[in-house]
C-alpha cells in the first residue's frame, strides 16, 4: 500500500512539477519585452521596471520558479497583473463553479453510459447495439464547441426550454442555478458518454465470456441479474481508467463550454487572463488544473481497490 | 489527446460492410480535399466578399448553404475554411508522427532506461489538457497559421510516440529483428529496415485518428478566436460567427458544423476499420475464439424425427443424452467443425468419461449442451435430452429453468470459475436461494453444510473470503459445492483437475466420485487423461477433431484399444515410475485443422498404420466384432488381443521427439 502510493504519488507529483515549470516558461514565448506585451507601448519606463521586478524577470527562470513554488506552497500565488487582486482568492472563487460543472457532467455521462453499455452488452449484434455504436462514434467525432452551440441554439433559443442567458449562482436559488448549469453539463456529458459506453461495453463483452458468467447462465440466473449483479462490477476497471485519463480533455472542454454559456469558472478565467497577458493569474490557474488532474487520478486509484478486492493498494 | 482511448478497441467488423464504409469515408475525404484545392477554380463566390446575396438568406440555388450575417456565401467560406483545417490537420499530424515516431522507435527499440525516461515525459505530456496548452501558447505567441500548426503538431507527438513504441515493442521481439541484431546489424539499420515497415500500418491508422483530433483542436481554437485571423475563413470561426443569429438563420452555423463533423467522423471511421483489419490480421495467429464476440443464446434446432435409441439407451431414460450434435464456428480460415455429429448417453448414476486432446471438441460439446458457447457460432444443431426430456426446442428461458436445478457444472480453470469480486459465501448463498427459494438463514446453513461436504475446513471463514484468497484446490471444491447446491441429476465436469496439483487432483476426483455415489448423480468427466478417466468412469468416449472415434465400457477400451489414436493417448501418459519428469508425451505431429473437412480418416496424417483407404474414405463408428459393446471408427483396427499383443507403434514415439 505504502509502496504503491509512493510511486503513484511521485509520478503525479512529477506531472505537477513539469506542468508548473512549463507554465513558468510561457512568458518566454511573448515576443519582445514581456512588459511591452502586458503594459502596451505607451507605458512609462518606471512602470516597466516595476513590473520587471514584480514578475521576477530580473532573475533566471530556475530561481524565479523556486521562489514562486515557495510562495505557492503557502497558498500565495501572487497578485493578478490586470485585476490587482490576489490570484488565490480569485481562483478559489471560480474553482467550485468549474468543479460543479465537471461533477454534474461526469455523473450525467455515467447515468447514460452505464445502463446503455450493460443493456447492450450481451447482444452485440442487435440493432440497438448498432445504433448505439454509430451514434457513439458520431458523438466522439463532434467537437464540443459545435455540440454546445447546437444545443444552446436548438434547446435554448429555438425551443426555449432552458434559459441560456447566463450563469446563476446558488444564491439565485437552487432551481435557477441548476437550470443554468443544465445545458453546459449535458453538452460536456454527451462527449464523455460515447467514450464511457465504448470502454465499459468492451470490458463487459470480455467479462461475459469468463467462465464464472457462463456458469452463472447454467445456474438459471436471469439476464438482468447476470448483467447487473454478476458482470458489471468486474468490468469497471477500464471505465475507471478512462475516467482518470479523460479528465484532461474534460477540463479542455469545460474551457470552451464556459465561454459559450457564459459561466464564470476557471476556464473563462484562464482565457481572459491569457488574453490580458495576466501571466501570474495564468500560472496559478494552470497549477490548479494540474492539481485537479492529480487528485482525480488518485481517487481513481482508490476506486480500483474499492471495486476489485484482488487489487491491494 | 485522450479521445483516442475510446476508439482503440474496435470490434472486428463485418468485412463487406466495413469495406463499403471505408469507401464512403474515403470519398468524403476526397470531396473535402478537392473542395479545398479547387476553391478558387470552382464557380464559387469570393469567400470574403460581402453582400453577394441577402444576408442570412438560407439555402438557395445560388447559395447552396445560404449566406451569413454579412451576406457572404457560406459554401465558398466552407471550401476555403477546409484549407485551414486540412493544412493544420495534415501538417500537425505529420509533425506529430515524425517527432513522436522518433521518440517511440527509440523507446521501443532500446527499451530499458531509455524507454522509462522517454515514456515518463510522454505520460506527463499526455496528462495535461492539450487544448489548454494550445490555447495558452497561441495566445502568448500570437494567433497565426504557423503557430497553430507548430503547437498542435508538438502536442500530437506524445500520443504518436505511444503508438509507435507499442508497435516497435512487438516487432522488435520477433525472430527476424532479434536475428539481425545478433548478426551485429547496426541499430539504425535494423530500425529502418526491419522495424519501420512493420510499424507503419498501425501508425498510419493512428494518423487518421490524429488528423481528426487536430481538426477538432484547430476548430476549437478558431472558435475562441485563436487561430488564423479573419478575413480568412475557418470552420470554427464560422460556427462562432453564425451562432449569434442561430434563431433566424441556423444554416450559417449548421453548414460548417456538418462538414466538420462529417470530416472528423470519416477520419475516425477509417481509423476504426483499419484498426479492426490490423487486429484481425494479428489475431490470426491466436485462437480465433478469442477475437470474436459472445454468441447470443443460440437456439438448438431439434431434428425432425423423434424417438430412437442413443448408444443403446432410450433418451427418455437417460440423465443426459445427445444425438447428432453439431457445432460449427466461423473462423478466418472458413468453417470450423468443432463438434461434428456426436451422439452419446449417460444413464442416471453412471459416470461417462469423454477423452481427447485439446481441440478435439470435448469442451465445446459440454458448452453446447449447456448453451453457453462463445465465439461466432455458424451452426448449432442436434438433439439434447436432460433428465429424460428433450430440451432442444425450448426457448432460452424455458431451457434455463429446466436446466438450472438438474445440472451442475464444473470448469477447469479455478481462477476464472468463480466471480473474483464477490465473496464465496455471497455466491454460494445466491445459488442456493435462487434454486430452492429458501430463506437467508437456511441458505447460510446449507452453504456451510455444502462446504463441509466437499471437505473444506473452517467453512465459516471460507464463506467470508474472496476466491483469490483460496488455493486452487479449495476453489475447485467451492465450484463443486456450487454444482451440488441444487442436487443435480447430472454433473458436467470439464477437466476438473487439470489446473490442480497432482496430489489435489486425486482428492478432487475422489470427492466427485463420492458425491456421485452418495447422491446417485450421473457424472460426465471430461479430460485429456485417458487412464485417469478410465479409472473413475463406467463408460468412455474418445473424441478426435469433433467426432467420436472410439467408445465402450471403460475397462474394455483401456484394455483393448482398437483405434490407434486411443492407443496413442494411452501411450502418451508416463508410467507411475517416471512421474514428474514427462507429464505428457505429445502425440506426434499436429492434428489437421478441423476447418478442413475433407474426406478420409482425420487421424490419417498422424497414424503410424495409415493406408491409402484411410486417406480416401472416412471410417464410420461401428460396433466391433467382439461380444462386448465397443465401437470404433477405424478401417484397420488394432488386434483385439489387448495392449500387449498389438503391434508396438514405436513410430509414434519417434515422431513425438521430432514433433517437439
Amino acid at each position: 500500500m505504502i509502496g504503491f502510493l509512493a510511486t503513484r504519488g511521485l509520478r503525479l507529483f512529477a506531472v505537477l512539477v513539469v506542468v508548473s515549470f512549463l507554465a513558468q516558461l510561457l512568458i518566454e514565448l511573448l515576443p519582445g519585452d514581456p512588459t511591452t506585451a502586458i503594459l502596451g507601448l505607451q507605458a512609462s519606463p518606471e512602470a516597466r521596471a516595476q513590473l520587471h521586478s514584480d514578475l521576477g524577470l530580473d532573475q533566471d527562470p530556475v530561481s524565479r520558479y523556486f521562489s514562486w513554488v515557495a510562495a505557492a506552497a503557502q497558498g500565495d500565488l501572487g497578485t493578478s497583473i490586470s485585476w490587482g487582486t490576489p490570484v488565490t482568492d480569485t481562483i478559489l472563487e471560480r474553482l467550485p463553479i468549474t468543479l460543479e460543472l465537471l461533477g454534474w457532467s461526469i455523473l450525467l455521462a455515467l447515468l447514460i453510459a452505464v445502463p446503455l453499455a450493460v443493456l447492450t452488452a450481451d447482444r452485440p449484434n442487435a440493432w440497438t447495439n448498432r445504433i448505439a455504436a454509430v451514434s457513439s462514434l458520431t458523438l466522439i467525432s463532434t467537437p464540443v464547441f459545435i455540440l454546445g452551440v447546437l444545443l444552446a441554439g436548438v434547446v435554448g433559443l429555438k425551443l426555449g426550454w432552458v434559459d441560456v442567458s447566463g450563469y446563476v449562482g446558488w444564491d439565485g436559488g437552487p432551481g435557477p442555478h441548476l437550470q443554468s448549469l443544465a445545458l453546459p453539463a449535458v453538452t460536456l456529458a454527451l462527449g464523455q458518454v460515447a467514450m464511457y459506453y465504448r470502454m465499459l461495453q468492451s470490458d463487459l463483452l470480455r467479462t461475459l465470456r469468463e467462465d464464472y458468467l457462463l456458469l452463472a447462465r447454467t445456474r438459471g440466473f436471469g439476464r438482468q441479474r447476470i448483467l447487473w449483479v454478476h458482470a458489471l462490477r468486474p468490468s469497471l476497471t477500464s471505465l475507471l481508467t478512462v475516467l482518470g485519463l479523460t479528465i484532461g480533455s474534460l477540463i479542455g472542454g469545460a474551457v470552451i463550454i464556459e465561454s459559450i454559456f457564459g459561466i464564470p469558472g476557471l476556464g473563462r478565467l484562464l482565457i481572459n487572463a491569457s488574453l490580458a497577458r495576466d501571466f501570474v493569474m495564468v500560472q496559478g490557474v494552470v497549477l490548479v488544473i494540474g492539481l485537479t488532474y492529480v487528485v482525480v487520478n488518485l481517487t481513481v486509484d482508490f476506486l480500483y481497490a474499492a471495486f476489485d478486492p484482488r487489487i491491494r493498494l | 489527446m485522450s479521445t483516442s482511448i475510446g476508439l482503440r478497441r474496435a470490434r472486428a467488423s463485418h468485412a463487406p460492410r466495413s469495406r463499403l464504409l471505408l469507401w464512403l469515408c474515403a470519398a468524403w475525404v476526397v470531396l473535402v480535399i478537392g473542395l479545398a484545392l479547387l476553391a478558387d477554380v470552382l464557380p464559387l463566390a469570393d469567400p470574403t466578399e460581402t453582400l453577394v446575396g441577402d444576408p442570412r438568406s438560407g439555402p438557395s440555388s445560388d447559395h447552396w448553404l445560404g449566406t451569413d450575417v454579412l451576406g457572404r456565401d457560406v459554401l465558398a467560406r466552407v471550401a476555403h475554411g477546409a484549407r485551414v483545417s486540412l493544412v493544420v490537420g495534415l501538417g500537425a499530424t505529420l509533425i506529430g508522427l515524425v517527432l513522436g515516431g522518433v521518440i517511440g522507435l527509440l523507446a521501443g527499440y532500446f527499451r530499458g532506461w531509455v524507454d522509462t525516461v522517454l515514456m515518463t515525459v510522454v505520460d506527463a505530456a499526455l496528462a495535461f489538457p492539450s487544448l489548454v496548452v494550445a490555447l495558452l501558447v497561441v495566445t502568448f505567441m500570437g494567433p497565426s497559421l504557423l503557430n497553430v500548426l507548430l503547437v498542435l503538431g508538438i502536442l500530437s507527438a506524445p500520443a504518436a510516440a505511444r503508438v509507435v513504441r507499442g508497435g516497435t515493442l512487438t516487432v522488435s521481439r520477433r525472430e527476424f529483428v532479434t536475428a539481425s541484431r545478433a548478426l551485429g546489424a547496426r541499430p539504425r539499420r535494423t530500425i529502418l529496415r526491419e522495424v519501420l515497415p512493420n510499424v507503419v500500418p498501425a501508425t498510419l491508422s493512428f494518423g487518421f485518428l490524429s488528423v481528426g483530433l487536430v481538426i477538432v483542436a484547430e476548430g476549437s481554437l478558431a472558435f475562441l478566436g485563436l487561430s488564423v485571423r479573419p478575413p480568412t475563413p475557418t470552420w470554427g470561426a464560422m460556427v462562432e460567427e453564425g451562432r449569434a443569429s442561430f434563431e433566424v438563420d441556423p444554416w450559417a452555423t449548421l453548414g460548417p458544423a456538418a462538414v466538420m463533423i462529417l470530416t472528423v467522423l470519416a477520419m475516425n471511421l477509417i481509423h476504426d476499420v483499419m484498426t479492426s483489419d490490423v487486429t484481425t490480421l494479428a489475431e490470426l495467429e491466436v485462437d480465433p475464439d478469442e477475437s470474436v464476440p459472445l454468441a447470443s443464446f443460440e437456439e438448438l434446432q431439434p431434428s425432425s424425427d423423434d424417438g430412437g435409441l442413443v448408444n443403446g439407451v432410450e433418451p427418455s431414460d437417460a440423465a443426459l443424452a445427445v444425438e447428432d450434435l453439431r457445432v460449427t464456428f466461423d473462423t478466418p480460415f472458413g468453417p470450423l467443425y468443432a463438434v461434428n455429429g456426436v451422439s452419446l448417453a449417460v444413464r442416471p448414476g453412471q459416470t461417462l468419461g469423454i477423452v481427447g486432446e485439446s481441440g478435439s471438441g470435448k469442451s465445446v460439446l459440454i458448452r453446447s449442451i449447456l448453451r453457453i458457447l462463445t465465439g461466432s457460432v455458424r451452426e448449432h444443431r442436434g438433439r439434447v435430452w436432460i433428465s429424460g426430456s428433450q430440451v432442444s426446442g425450448l426457448s432460452d428461458e424455458e431451457f434455463s429453468t429446466h436446466v438450472r436445478d438438474r445440472t451442475g457444472t464444473i470448469f477447469q480453470d479455478t481462477s476464472t470459475g468463480l466471480n473474483p469480486v464477490r465473496k464465496v459465501g455471497v455466491q454460494l448463498r445466491e445459488v442456493i436461494r435462487f434454486q430452492t427459494g429458501c430463506s437467508r438463514d437456511e441458505a447460510g446453513a446449507r452453504a456451510r453444510q455444502l462446504l463441509q461436504d466437499v471437505g473444506l475446513s473452517d467453512p465459516d471463514r471460507r464463506l467470508r473470503q474472496y476466491p483469490h484468497q483460496l488455493s486452487g484446490g479449495m476453489r475447485q471444491r467451492v465450484m463443486i459445492a456450487m454444482a451440488l447446491a441444487c442436487d443435480p441429476e447430472v454433473i458436467l465436469a470439464d477437466e476438473p483437475t487439470t489446473a490442480l496439483d497432482v496430489t489435489v487432483q486425486d482428492q478432487v476426483l475422489q470427492l466427485l466420485h463420492e458425491q456421485h455415489e452418495t447422491r446417485d448423480t450421473a457424472l460426465v468427466l471430461v479430460s485429456h487423461d485417458l487412464p485417469l478417466v478410465a479409472n473413475w468412469a463406467d463408460e468412455v468416449v474418445v473424441m478426435y477433431l469433433g467426432r467420436i472415434v472410439e467408445s465402450g465400457p471403460a475397462d474394455e477400451v483401456l484394455a483393448h484399444p482398437r483405434m490407434p489414436y486411443t492407443k496413442a493417448l494411452l501411450d502418451a501418459v508416463p508410467s507411475p515410475f517416471d512421474e514428474g519428469t514427462a507429464r505428457l508425451k505429445a502425440i506426434g505431429g499436429q492434428p489437421p485443422r478441423p476447418t478442413d473437412a475433407g474426406s478420409g480418416c482425420a487421424f490419417a496424417t498422424r497414424c503410424p498404420f495409415v493406408q491409402d483407404k484411410c486417406r480416401q474414405e472416412t471410417p464410420p463408428l461401428l460396433q466391433g466384432d467382439g461380444p462386448v459393446r465397443h465401437q470404433y471408427a477405424c478401417w484397420y483396427p488394432l488386434p483385439a488381443t489387448g495392449a500387449g499383443g498389438s503391434p508396438e507403434p514405436s513410430t509414434l514415439h519417434e515422431e513425438a521427439h521430432h514433433g517437439r
